[in-house]
């Protein structure tokens, strides 16, 4: 990146962070990061307000700025044990992992269905949150985080934080345990499982194998083609009576269908779920790798990250692309592809998303 | 007051009225006390109650506070530990015996709040997790579940309880300026302290992969650890040439330790020859693996999979 553009760069960071509208609840017990070279270069900072805050970025703004998960007494202290831990709110990290720079923003369609997925099934319906309790946001780049800010959660500790990430990534799972046997007469065992009105993962299960039987019937036996016998497995399910499937070893057959369940993208190993000290970026401030906003989303049905996260940049940038990028989906219209060496005029918001990306020079 | 509901849960609110009400002071008797209470617990001695007259009652509720403040003096994770351990045994003794109305005043006070239907209890998720055991049946991912409460039976609803009273007896205020009689009590308490047992691992980073490197640690600062856990650690160990001694007196550092079970599964690990488990078994258990991206933890140092007797040099037993 060339001087031109870093200091560009700085002036529309600068300009935004001056009116912007960072969502952080309780911003006086929180420890603050920040950093240019990597996401954090420097930590343990700590502002009396969001007017301070914003006052400080304004005036310095880093290309990465995050706050704690945590809420501390005296959040500027360190070691950390000097901070005095108060809670924290419990935060899930959702993205797609991917080697290729490019590729991935033409597929953040899957992570958001993720995203949703883990707000409806898991949060609202088998933790029994509310909407008001989370806080969704668009990670700036490839993913998303969920804040869950329910005041219940917020004293767990980093054990329980991970059983959490793993009830969501089905770590454990035992599905031959929801079943058990019980003896009508000598010789004869009713099998009891799950019904699919149920939370949890026995509901979970008991709804996807209906939905297998319907939808691929010979995927789990060739029987269920016909109807009479689909209809009287789908009917025991939904009793909770699994005993009526007219083949011997059902169980086995199910496990593929129990493989499925988790939730997959769920990122356990960064452990920003576990990590009751963690720095996440701060909703609604700019991720330096892209320029996008980490936009808090209020309808995850509507957003699309690469039109409704943009900076409000009008106009167009004159730049000179540094390698090769593929065509790609921005503010609704598609852009590139274009060569190494191109000289191009490009709306602005993408001038900044290639230049934060390294792959082209501010020209004019 | 309840002064036998006191004797039976010294750790409750019941047990702070009294000791208000007889003007409880930490002289040197009382810390006598505090430090045979603690004793019995280290030596696994810690049961049910033997007191018939007020005065013995009185004074065993006088030393259980007496030990929790000589805990916060020495604060050494590992007696805290030992001793949080055993006073949660020793409650749910009583448990079973318990009326649901006791139950239920105890869960308040604890935090584990349980709401009694026909078959079973519910209890709200986050207190399920913070009390819920290890053990992998207790895994919230094969609970029942209902908007937001998970369901126990009887039995469980006891052990999470019993969870509870371990973490509350285990949390200390540390106490910053004790009295002289604190103080003294405190050296004598150090004099038996058992030294932290660390038999010679590698311990420089990378040595071993970082699940392993992360149970270590947990061990070193006394923590408890899971089942599946000291299964994992103690094939692997014994996988790296450790012998069957060396584990058992790094095993010593868990705050639960019974030398004869101990032993036994050790024992038993060695002579059935178990195979390092993968790392999708290991994570299913729910061991972390921070940014480890192995398949096996063999993988790690080229530990060849042939037995625990296996060492360098040294042929599998056949």
């Amino acid at each position: 990146m060339n001087e031109k553009a870093k200091n560009q760069i700085v002036k529309i960071f600068s300009r935004y962070y001056a009116q912007a509208r960072l969502e952080i609840l309780q911003p006086a017990q929180r420890e603050f990061g920040m950093g240019n070279i990597k996401k954090i270069d420097h930590r343990h900072m700590a502002f009396p307000g969001l007017k301070e805050l914003q006052a400080y970025l304004a005036n310095n703004p880093p290309l990465f700025v995050s706050h704690s998960t945590a809420y501390y007494r005296y959040p500027e202290a360190t070691p950390i044990e000097k901070k005095e831990w108060l809670g924290a709110d419990v935060v899930f990290d959702l993205d797609l992992h991917a080697e290729e720079k490019f590729g991935i923003y033409r597929r953040l369609d899957s992570v958001k269905q993720d995203t949703l997925r883990l707000m409806e099934e898991f949060l609202l319906r088998d933790f029994g949150l509310e909407k008001k309790d989370l806080l969704v946001v668009f990670s700036g780049n490839r993913g998303y985080h969920v804040h869950i800010r329910h005041k219940d959660f917020l004293p767990i500790g980093s054990n329980e934080r991970k059983e959490l990430v793993d009830y969501i990534r089905g770590l454990g799972l035992n599905y031959e345990g929801f079943f058990t046997r019980e003896e009508i007469k000598r010789g004869m065992v009713k099998l009891l499982g799950p019904r699919p009105t149920e939370d949890g993962y026995r509901g979970r299960f008991a709804r996807a194998v209906i939905r297998q039987v319907e939808e691929k019937p010979t995927s789990i036996a060739r029987i269920f083609a016909k109807p009479e016998p689909r209809d009287r497995f789908i009917g025991g399910i939904r009793e909770g009576n699994w005993s009526k499937a007219p083949v011997k070893d059902i169980m086995p057959r199910l496990k593929p269908i129990a493989d499925q369940l988790p939730l997959q993208s769920v990122n356990a190993d960064a452990g920003v779920t576990q990590d009751i000290s963690k720095l996440i970026r701060i909703p609604n401030s700019i991720h330096g790798e892209t320029g996008c906003i980490a936009q808090v989303v209020d309808n995850m049905e509507k957003f699309e990250p690469l039109r409704d996260a943009l900076l409000p940049l009008k106009g167009v940038a004159t730049v000179r692309f540094t390698e090769d990028i593929p065509a790609l989906e921005f503010a609704n219209e598609t852009l590139g592809p274009f060569k190494s060496g191109e000289k191009k005029d490009v709306p602005r918001p993408y001038a900044l998303f290639v230049l934060l990306k390294g792959s082209a020079d501010l020209e004019e | 007051m309840d002064v036998e509901f006191a004797v039976r849960y010294p750790f409750s609110s019941e047990a702070r009225k009294v000791l208000q009400d007889i003007e409880a002071s930490w002289n040197e008797p009382a810390m006598e006390l505090g430090i045979e209470r603690i004793k019995k617990a280290l030596g696994n001695k810690l049961g049910r109650s033997t007191a018939m007259h007020r005065e013995e009652q009185l004074e065993e509720i006088v030393a259980y506070a007496a030990a929790r403040l000589l805990l916060g003096h020495v604060r050494n994770r590992f007696i805290t530990n030992t001793f949080a351990v055993a006073e949660a045994k020793r409650a749910s003794q009583y448990f079973h015996q318990e009326k649901e109305g006791t139950l239920e005043v105890l869960g308040e006070e604890l935090g584990c709040v349980a709401h009694r239907e026909e078959t079973g209890y519910w209890i709200a998720l986050p207190q399920y997790v913070r009390f819920a055991p290890g053990a992998p049946p207790y895994k919230l991912v094969n609970r029942r579940l209902q908007q937001g409460k998970v369901f126990v039976n009887r039995h469980e609803r006891l052990r999470l309880l019993e969870e509870a009273v371990r973490l509350h007896v285990g949390r200390l205020k540390p106490v910053l300026d004790p009295p002289p009689s604190v103080k003294k009590a405190g050296e004598q308490l150090k004099k038996i302290i058992p030294p932290a047992e660390t038999p010679s691992i590698a311990f420089q980073t990378g040595s071993h992969p970082p699940c392993i490197q992360q149970l270590l640690e947990d061990l070193k600062r006394h923590e408890n650890l899971p089942h599946h856990a000291r299964w994992y650690l103690a094939v692997y160990l014994l996988h790296t040439g450790m012998v069957v001694e060396q584990l058992i007196s790094l095993y010593s550092n868990l705050p639960d330790f019974n030398e004869k079970i101990t032993r036994y599964q050790i024992e038993h690990a060695q002579k059935k020859g178990y195979s390092i488990p993968t790392c999708a078994t290991v994570k299913s258990w729910g061991i972390s693996c921070p940014g480890c991206r192995r398949k096996s933890p063999l993988q790690w140092q080229g530990l060849r999979q042939g037995g625990t007797h296996e060492r360098k040099g040294k042929k599998p037993d056949s």
